[in-house]
């Protein structure tokens, strides 16, 4: 047995060290050193708070009544902080963008900086506090009561001095001044302190368990599900609705909201504690499990599993170990005290006091620098002793007899209320201060009366009778089955209905009302927080006042020489040496802001209206950054429409210049032929013109032949060249050939005619086959004979018989001309068939220019009809012209 | 028409960021977008993984099972988130334009 005055003096001395961490950390932070106080260790061991003695002692508790249920209040907060980038980094940013004092003040300063909204928080906030932290004084009690081996009842004196004491370190420490940004460095190297402290002192009692009572680690293992059967089941409903109210608490807890948001000093740390504070909260939740094992399969029957941590190493006779785990205990409690009772003065000083002390201020007339600020002060610490005192009186009337875990999950409940309005308030522009009111007021009664009036089992307002069969014997509405629901958890029961009204109400009032402009002005900001810069919005609320009227209400909530800092410097920017700064719309937002730090946004709001009278917001400006969403939204589309307009023109160009890259390689391999062609007449002509004029003595016949074969050639390179200007015409102006109706049949004769004319001396003969007689065309009868002419020529010329025999037939049927022209020869060889009516390409063994084809087929397709190498039995060519008939009504 | 202090700014202070942007789908090269959009999934992956309906399937209810599987997979899905956002809260950060 431990005596009582060895605890006692312990605990003292336990505080003491405690004074001292934090002055030191004080110290440090005034004199600007102190890295590590601003280190993302100490901001995830600051967020550690949210294990109280609710974990240290109750979490085992938990875990031997319920099973693995316990570890939902630490899975809750790992997926919220896992999930850091997208709610609890925009919630950091918003908070530090608007030097925001608290979660009231959040919801405030977001709903058009309303002073209602603060006021309604801050109640709820202190309503669901008080059961939390008369869980903290049980919790010491309790362990107090086991170490020193007291009487079953619980001692209230206990309580008493744990309340006064942690209400002297938080008035000492909490409420020494008004800091700008309400950061409390000593306070938060205490608890940082403390976190290390329970986190280990857990730590060794769960190894105690494992290595001191069970047979190691393997034998927890074995023994766990004899142990503990409950650890093989979950319970869906309350799993489900366990891990929504933990995630809910670890942002909407006051004091978490301090720890997280309020005491953040940069947006690095969150990501540091993303996945450091889940660590912590894993350690401490495995370290549960084989002390609940140990436990109940050591002690006896009927022992409090709430307080296996302490009994355990008592039992065993391990004094040092239990002296320890009370101190884990000790400081889980205190440190959740402190941080609370910080939180929740913030909260009802600048929401509650100080509108009232300014107007009660302004009655008397008198307005001394720093007034104000000694009254925030005063009140704070008066509310700090007022909410431990209800947190006492709440842990009288309950006798705390329940489950520690069932009372805490009673202010979880009651702190989920801000979710709905949170949630939306980052996120949607259009809840309105209305809608949040409506969910904030009608949520929270509904959890007072479902879960917060019940816990006092019929000794406040509700008689045992009432709760049990509803008020006035009305089953409907028993508090823990509204409508006639039965064998429900009362916890699923109350969260459902609570949660469910609210945000019902949220959204249905929000669509129903409309925002005042600064809501408007305030949800863009909030919602836009990552896009819009606070310093834009500054200089939009237009409002003149007198610089001295500014100064002294600044020195009022200041204190006179912060005040004069700041007052300095925004003269300085503005250029001037001495004296005060201008008071522009600009420089009376950042007064305000400044002041918000300290007496949140409503109360910073509407004193420095009350100096400067009101004032208008640019409603242009407003729209501006209103609509910045909408109109960034406008502008990717509109970009993107357009991304997607030249992407499709850049393909159109890619394949006009692919085209024009094949056609420039045709005109190159065109030209470099041409210019072939010709240079080999040219040749010989050059050649032969040089012999006939270096030797006169040439004899006439040779003379004749060479003139002769320069005249040829001539006429050849004359040929040549009107077949290119021929083909360069056509192809510009296909259409342009004048054209009549015409009879084909008299081109034809034409053609064999003229190509009859010249094989006089050859041995080619052309033979007549059927003919039609007469087909009107609509054409031109020169170019037509041209055509035909040529076909004639080619088959003639390309022709390897030695008797070449040309064959011509004719004939029409109802709507088309046909011309066949076909040869004896070797024919058209496979690989030629496709090219031949190419430019410049000729059969493999023929000699020609090779424009013929071509030019041929241009001219027939602009008269509508085709030339085309068909294929017929036997040897030889057949080239088939068909050309449409021409009916004299039809016009052309 | 910016003027200073335009909400626009932000976007341009991302300038250098998506500079170090790295190809996406290359090996050992990282999209911030990419990792913004695991940073979304990685709660959502966590919820899921703890309902109850997949935490039912290691539910049992004979005595002698030694380790009560379901604990071991809530464990074990909790240790793999911590891994998770270790890694991903490192390298968002590195990505992010944040002060």
């Amino acid at each position: 047995m431990i005596s009582a005055n060895l605890i006692v003096f312990i605990s003292l001395f336990y505080v003491a060290l405690l004074f001292g961490v934090a002055w030191y950390g004080d110290r440090q932070a005034k004199q600007g050193g102190g890295a590590w106080l601003r280190s993302p260790i100490t901001y995830t061991l600051s967020l550690s708070v949210y294990c109280t003695g609710w974990t240290f002692y109750g979490a085992v508790g938990s875990a031997v009544r319920n099973g693995l249920e316990f570890a939902t209040i630490y899975l809750g907060p790992t997926l919220v902080f896992i999930g850091w980038w997208w709610f609890i980094r925009k919630v950091v940013r918003i908070g530090r963008n608007h030097r925001i004092t608290s979660i009231a003040d959040m919801l405030s300063s977001r709903f058009g900086k309303s002073n209602t909204v603060a006021v309604v928080a801050t109640i709820a906030a202190v309503i669901a506090a008080t059961p939390y932290i008369a869980l903290q004084l049980q919790s010491v009690t309790l362990s107090f009561e086991a170490i020193v081996g007291g009487s079953e009842r619980l001692d209230t004196t206990v309580a008493f001095w744990a309340a006064t004491g942690m209400a002297a370190f938080t008035i000492l420490f909490g409420t020494r001044s008004l800091d700008e940004n309400e950061r409390h460095y000593g306070v938060v190297a205490a608890i940082a302190a403390e976190a290390v402290i329970k986190l280990i002192a857990l730590i060794a009692v769960g190894l105690f368990a494992i290595y001191g009572i069970s047979g190691g680690l393997q034998d927890v293992v074995d023994n766990a599900a004899r142990a503990l059967p409950s650890l093989q089941e979950i319970s869906p409903p309350r799993w489900v609705t366990l891990l929504f109210l933990a995630g809910a608490a670890i942002i909407c807890l006051p004091r978490q909201f301090h720890v997280t948001v309020v005491e953040n000093s940069s947006e690095r740390h969150v990501a540091t504690a993303s996945w450091l504070f889940p660590c912590y909260l894993f350690l401490t939740s495995i370290f549960v499990l084989p002390i609940a094992i140990a436990g109940t399969s050591t002690m006896p029957a009927g022992s409090n599993p709430d307080l296996f941590v302490l009994t355990l190493p008592l039992s065993n006779d391990n004094d040092a170990l239990a002296i320890f785990a009370f101190i884990g205990g000790f400081s889980s409690a205190t440190s959740m005290v402190i941080v609370s009772t910080i939180a929740l003065s913030t909260m009802v000083s600048n929401h509650i006091v100080a509108p009232l002390s300014m107007w009660f201020l302004s009655q008397q007339g008198t307005g001394r620098s720093g007034d104000v600020l000694r009254v925030l002060l005063n009140t704070r610490r008066i509310s700090i002793g007022l909410i431990l005192t209800l947190g006492f009186v709440y842990f009288r009337f309950t006798g705390g007899s329940d489950a520690l875990a069932s009372i805490g999950l009673i202010a979880f409940c009651g702190v989920a209320q801000f979710l709905p309005s949170l949630v939306a308030g980052v996120t949607w522009q259009g809840a309105t201060r209305s809608g949040a009111l409506a969910g904030l007021i009608g949520g929270f009664l509904v959890w007072c009366y479902t879960l917060l009036l019940p816990s006092f089992e019929g000794t406040l307002i509700m008689s045992a009778d009432a709760v049990a069969h509803g008020p006035f014997g009305i089953e409907m509405l028993k508090p823990q089955g509204l409508f006639g629901a039965q064998d429900i958890d009362p916890l699923v029961h109350a969260t459902v209905w609570s949660i469910g009204l609210n945000t019902v109400l949220l959204i249905l009032v929000s669509l129903a009302t409309r925002q005042s402009i600064l809501e408007r002005l305030q949800s863009a900001l909030f919602v836009n927080a990552f896009r819009s810069e606070p310093a834009y919005a500054m200089g939009l609320v237009q409002r003149s006042a007198a610089s001295e009227d500014l100064f002294i209400l600044a020195q009022r909530i200041l204190g006179a020489g912060t005040a004069k800092t700041m007052f300095d410097s925004a003269a300085r920017e503005q250029g001037k040496l001495t004296g005060l700064p201008d008071a522009t719309p600009n420089f009376i937002s950042r007064l305000e802001q400044e002041l918000a730090g300290s007496v949140g946004a409503a109360s910073a709001h509407a004193m420095v209206n009350q100096t400067s009278g009101g004032g208008t917001i640019s409603l242009d400006a407003l729209m501006e950054i209103a609509d910045e969403a909408a109109r960034l939204m406008a502008t990717t589309k509109a970009l993107e429409l357009k991304s997607q307009e030249a992407e499709r023109t850049a393909a159109q160009l890619r394949a006009a210049n692919q085209r024009l890259r094949l056609l420039d390689s045709q005109k190159d391999e065109f030209l470099s032929q041409v210019s072939h062609e010709l240079r080999t007449p040219m040749a010989s002509i050059r050649s032969f013109a040089e012999i006939l004029e270096s030797t006169p003595e040439l004899d006439d016949a040779s003379r004749g032949r060479f003139a002769g074969i320069i005249q040829s050639e001539s006429v050849r390179l004359t040929r040549l060249l009107n077949d290119i200007l021929d083909l360069k015409f056509l192809e510009d102006d296909a259409q342009r050939i004048p054209s009549h109706a015409i009879d084909a049949e008299r081109s034809v004769d034409k053609a064999l005619e003229v190509t009859e004319g010249t094989l006089a001396d050859s041995p080619a003969r052309i033979v007549q086959g059927r003919r039609c007689g007469q087909a009107q065309v609509y054409a031109n009868s020169d170019r037509l004979a041209q055509v035909f002419i040529n076909l004639l020529s080619n088959a003639i010329q390309h022709n390897a018989s030695d008797t070449p025999v040309i064959t011509v037939e004719t004939r029409k049927d109802t709507n088309t001309y046909f011309v066949e022209i076909s040869d004896n020869g070797s024919g058209v060889s496979a690989t030629d068939r496709d090219r031949i009516f190419e430019k410049m390409v000729r059969g493999e063994k023929s000699r020609g220019v090779g424009l013929g084809l071509p030019i041929s087929r241009q001219i027939v397709r602009s008269f509508g009809g085709d030339i085309e190498l068909i294929d017929r039995d036997g040897p030889g060519a057949t080239f088939r012209v068909t050309l449409p008939l021409h009916t004299p009504d039809e016009a052309p | 028409m910016n003027p200073p202090g335009h909400p626009l700014k932000d976007r341009a202070a991302t300038g250098p960021v998506s500079k170090e942007a790295k190809v996406p789908g290359v090996k050992g090269h990282r999209d911030p977008s990419k990792l913004r959009d695991a940073a979304l999934i990685l709660p959502i992956a966590g919820i899921l993984l703890l309902m109850p309906p997949i935490l039912s399937l290691f539910e049992t209810d004979d005595p002698d099972a030694g380790g009560p599987p379901v604990a071991i997979y809530v464990f074990g899905v909790w240790a793999l988130l911590i891994c998770c956002s270790f890694w991903l809260s490192r390298r968002l950060y590195r990505d992010s334009d944040d002060r």
